[in-house]
């Protein structure tokens, strides 16, 4: 009887930690998309309405999707800080603190860069520099959505295989 | 003045200095720090504070280009575009109402300045509020209870804004319904949608728009007692005014002048005075610490 258990035990963890890595990759995908709609909601507010930066991530802390509304709310925080630090070295920490975003190294350089451009004089400046990011990360986007595609079944067959060879082999 | 109040001010203009030159500026003794009218900096060079017309070096440590675009992130709150009307006139206005002029390189963009491409220099004017300047002045401008249009002279650096906008407050109060065009900012000082001066209960302002421009709009939208505007320099401030005029509303504006005869040698102001807008000219004169004031009626002389 404690085999069978033991058994059900080992298949489950397999399942579940199969199903966490395809969570993963959900909420990677769901990161890029929030991401890339606030920063249209950034760009527009610059550009159309000349919206202060600290308002502007005020209301994207307050209304964005989650988890980029977590990157504003922590850059809106560090922002107590400029005098003493510069806005890029503030938002490039909010970028590296926000881990719920689930971004690799190369992406989190690349939406750091924002930092040094927004919020400066020229708007067609800062709507450059978040076309360019927006486009990168509608990339990442797709490449996160296919990655989800392509292995969540993977995933999910290795899981159940990985767990019933294990079974296998102990029984 | 009072002492306190001017350090208060000076304390907190230099919140919008980098952390480094923040802390070698607040090392000055209490009398510099009251008298200060200015703080400059200049990259490469040592920053500077203006007392009494004369600069004098806080730091030997030059100023660094990072620290000018800190300033500027300070300022603005890392949101430049949202003044880039007000920085292609060369200035900003921050938090706290103090003006930044700035000097750098700029680009230009359909035959106009269209921005900077970098900044070099910046002076932090230090502007200080003083409540009740005006208050043996306001009584003389009214005439049986009505308000007569009334123009502040004086050369630059006399106080004339201040004293604008201390006008402005006392006669504001007394439920007088003033339109404030204050197109660089500089009276109201109004930053995230709150004026950083009193200028009364009964004022409202249109900050940022050409004078010209307001004084037609407050006219149509704010049915204006009194319209305050500072510094005339542009023939059609003069026209609106002159429409403005006919519509019954009075006016409070300053001019750069020493006096009268200069203001009639311009053709701007001769227009002006030809209206026979202004019954009282203030004049300004600054001697030393202290100022005096003149008040002289004009409607005979331009009749």
């Amino acid at each position: 009887m404690i085999k069978y258990i033991g058994a059900v035990v080992i298949i489950v963890s397999c399942v579940y930690s199969t199903l966490k890595a395809v969570k993963k990759l959900r909420d990677r995908e769901k990161s890029m998309q929030s991401l890339c709609t606030s920063m249209e909601i950034l760009k527009d507010e610059i550009s159309n309405h000349l919206t202060p930066i600290p308002e502007v991530f005020e209301m994207l802390a307050e209304r964005s999707q989650y988890p980029a509304n977590k990157l504003y709310k922590n850059a809106l925080e560090e922002m107590k800080n400029i005098g003493s630090c510069s806005f890029f070295s503030i938002w490039k920490k909010a970028v590296a603190e926000t881990e719920e975003l689930l971004l690799t190294e190369p992406e989190k350089q690349v939406l750091g860069e924002i930092g040094l451009t927004l919020g400066r004089y020229d708007v067609k400046n800062q709507e450059g520099m978040i076309n360019r990011v927006i486009s990168r990360f509608d990339f990442y986007r797709k490449r996160a959505e296919d990655d989800r595609r392509q292995n969540t079944k993977t995933q999910a067959y290795l899981g159940i295989i990985s767990g019933v060879f294990v079974v296998i082999v102990l029984l | 003045m009072d002492r306190d109040y001017m350090v208060a001010r000076f304390d907190r203009a230099i919140k919008l200095l980098p952390y480094g030159l923040r802390e070698k500026i607040r090392k000055l003794d209490k009398e510099s720090r009251a008298s200060t009218e200015e703080i400059r900096l200049r990259t490469g060079k040592a920053p500077t504070v203006l007392i009494g017309g004369r600069e004098r070096e806080f730091s030997d440590v030059p100023v660094t280009r990072a620290d000018l675009d800190m300033l500027m992130d300070i300022a603005t709150q890392v949101s430049g575009h949202a003044v880039q009307s007000s920085m292609i006139n060369g200035y900003i206005t921050s938090t706290g109402g103090f003006r930044i002029g700035i000097g750098g390189s700029v680009y230009m963009k359909d035959g106009a300045v269209g921005g900077y491409r970098n900044i070099t220099s910046a002076a932090v004017r230090i502007s200080r509020e003083l409540l009740g300047i005006g208050s043996g002045l306001a009584g003389q401008l009214f005439e049986n209870g009505i308000f007569r249009s009334t123009l502040i002279v004086s050369p630059p650096g006399c106080g004339k804004t201040t004293l604008l906008r201390d006008l402005i407050r006392i006669i504001s109060d007394r439920g007088v319904r003033v339109s404030l065009v204050d197109e660089r900012g500089e009276i109201a000082a109004v930053f995230d949608g709150k004026p950083q001066f009193d200028v009364g209960t009964h004022t409202d302002v249109l900050e940022g728009c050409p004078k010209a421009q307001g004084i037609t709009m407050m006219t149509r939208a704010m049915n204006p007692q009194i319209i305050a505007v500072d510094e005339i320099t542009d023939i059609k401030d003069v026209e609106a005014m002159i429409n403005a005029s006919n519509c019954g509303i009075g006016f409070l504006a300053t001019a750069h002048a020493e006096r009268l005869g200069d203001l009639k040698s311009r053709p701007v102001y001769r227009s002006l005075l030809h209206a026979d807008i202004f019954k009282n000219i203030i004049y300004i004169n600054k001697s030393e610490d202290r100022r005096t004031y003149k008040i002289e009626r004009t409607g005979a002389e331009n009749d």
